[in-house]
């Protein structure tokens, strides 16, 4: 019938491209939570609840702006009830008509932003309040997954720290990947922290400094690990059609993908991550390429994983990310500045509530509100989210938006 | 599916610092830890004990033997022999 299918199939990943835009965000303070130096000590609820007034008060809205609305809950590491998405709501005094609760890992603050636009392009509400919030300082973290209880740690695993050097050690192996590409990003973000007032670490490093950190398990360094911190973190979601908001920023493309094998199934390559399927599926949506994106604030837990994703998400080819990392200018000045408030490396990671801070970085980016690191110019900017290990494997979830200030 | 014990190393860490876990890996430390690939076609994560710990490599063969650790009997590996 003379159809060009071609063009029928990419038409069709293009289901969410502008229909929703987030429109208010907030962040609290992060602390270490030491109470002998001051420090405030908050329960994950204390900082859902702050987050909650931080971005209300962002977007001049109130609590009864989400009544019969949507309300999304990230699920926090630290000892919780199974209820606790409800139990927002009611500390909250908001009577929702739908509630997300995401419990994706470090991928939960994407996985959320997903689930609201996904309500809000079905039709079923207006607008989504999105929180998370978490104090794995302070309280008893939760069992992550049932095969690092019963198959890792009784035979010597010290958590992601052992899963992210075996990783790492396969991708040096592989590739020839060095320290001093994984060096320059530790150095590169702590840059970008210092010029981010709510970020943990207020010191510069060298390329020395973390050349010569010392092991934890090795080839990870302490400088490769991300920094424990409590906080909370939160942003509103809206239907774009009659939106009246100052300089919104439009969410235009979406992926995800969980559980991902690259290979065999029961052999599968541990150097790549199923950032390749979630960002090809959010760049397709967003009929944009890597190259169209003014910045990329990937899930940082380790520098590894901030390199993994680089070429995961096609910024260049599999194994090339050490050689893009050394001919790259990746600070908020460069090419592509990458994890511009210092990441979760070096602003902390409040626990499960951590992929809030590149997406509220992203945000803050594109609304030109990036102070003194704001990279000129922004206009397009990818965000990921990555959460829990599997076993023997790779990451269990992995998310991308890419969101615009423009369509 | 019975397996032979034997395989290879796919990856290893060494680790340097008990986080999140027993005390009783105190004592071991610093030890290698890998992921084993067995013969069979499966992976298995577990400690790696040669005569020095500079002689572990990704793709060196490995075999299994029993260990006593905090009261518990675990898989670890060495080099085949």
């Amino acid at each position: 019938l003379g159809l060009d299918l071609g063009v029928v199939r990419e038409t069709e990943k293009v289901t969410i491209r502008g229909k929703t835009a987030i429109t208010a965000y907030g962040e609290t303070p992060v602390t270490r939570g030491k109470k002998e130096r001051g420090e405030p000590v908050l329960s994950f609820w204390e900082y859902i609840a702050w987050a909650c007034e931080l971005t209300l008060k962002n977007g001049q809205m109130s609590t009864k702006d989400f009544d019969n609305q949507g309300l999304a809950v990230t699920q926090p590491i630290v000892d919780h009830p199974l209820g606790f998405g409800c139990e927002v709501a009611e500390h909250l005094g908001i009577s929702p008509k739908w509630l997300i609760t995401s419990s994706h890992g470090g991928a939960s603050a994407v996985v959320a932003l997903e689930q609201a636009v996904a309500a809000i392009s079905a039709g079923l509400v207006d607008r989504v309040l999105c929180l998370g919030g978490d104090s794995p300082m302070s309280y008893r973290p939760m069992t992550l997954t049932q095969h690092r209880k019963d198959f890792e740690n009784p035979f010597g695993v010290m958590g992601p720290n052992s899963s992210f050097a075996m990783v790492m050690r396969k991708h040096a192996e592989l590739y020839g990947t060095k320290a001093e590409q994984t060096g320059k990003i530790a150095v590169v973000q702590r840059d970008h922290a210092l010029a981010n007032p709510n970020a943990v670490f207020k010191s510069g490093i060298t390329l020395d400094d973390y050349l010569r950190s010392r092991f934890i398990a090795e080839p990870i360094r302490m400088l490769d690990a991300v920094m424990p911190v409590n906080g909370g973190a939160g942003f509103v979601v809206e239907k774009v059609e009659g939106l009246k908001a100052d300089r919104p920023i439009y969410v235009l493309g979406l992926g995800e993908c969980d559980n991902y094998y690259h290979g065999a199934k029961s052999l599968p390559d541990v150097t790549y991550t199923g950032i390749t399927v979630s960002s090809k599926a959010a760049l397709d949506g967003s009929l944009l390429k890597p190259s169209n994106m003014s910045l990329f604030e990937p899930y940082d837990d380790y520098t590894i994983a901030v390199l993994m994703q680089i070429e995961d998400a096609g910024f260049c080819k599999k194994g090339g990310g050490g050689k893009f990392v050394d001919e790259t200018d990746i600070s908020y000045k460069g090419q592509l500045p990458i994890n511009t408030g210092g990441g979760q490396l070096s602003a902390g990671q409040p626990g499960l509530a951590g992929g809030f801070v590149n997406l509220l970085e992203t945000i803050r980016q594109l609304k030109e509100e990036g102070g003194g690191r704001q990279v000129k110019g922004a206009r397009y900017g990818m965000v990921t989210g990555l959460g829990n290990l599997q076993y023997a494997k790779n990451l269990a979830y992995t998310a991308v938006s890419i969101l615009g200030n423009e369509m | 599916l019975r397996c032979s014990g034997r395989g290879t190393v796919y990856s290893f860490t060494i680790i340097q610092e008990v986080v999140m876990n027993s005390p009783a890996f105190e004592k071991e430390i610093p030890y290698a830890l890998a992921i084993v690939e067995l013969e069979e076609g499966v992976r298995i994560v577990a400690q790696v004990f040669a005569a020095s710990i500079d002689q572990v490599r990704n793709g060196m063969p490995v075999e299994a033997f029993y260990d006593t650790i905090d009261g518990f009997s675990i898989v670890k590996f060495k080099p085949l022999s």
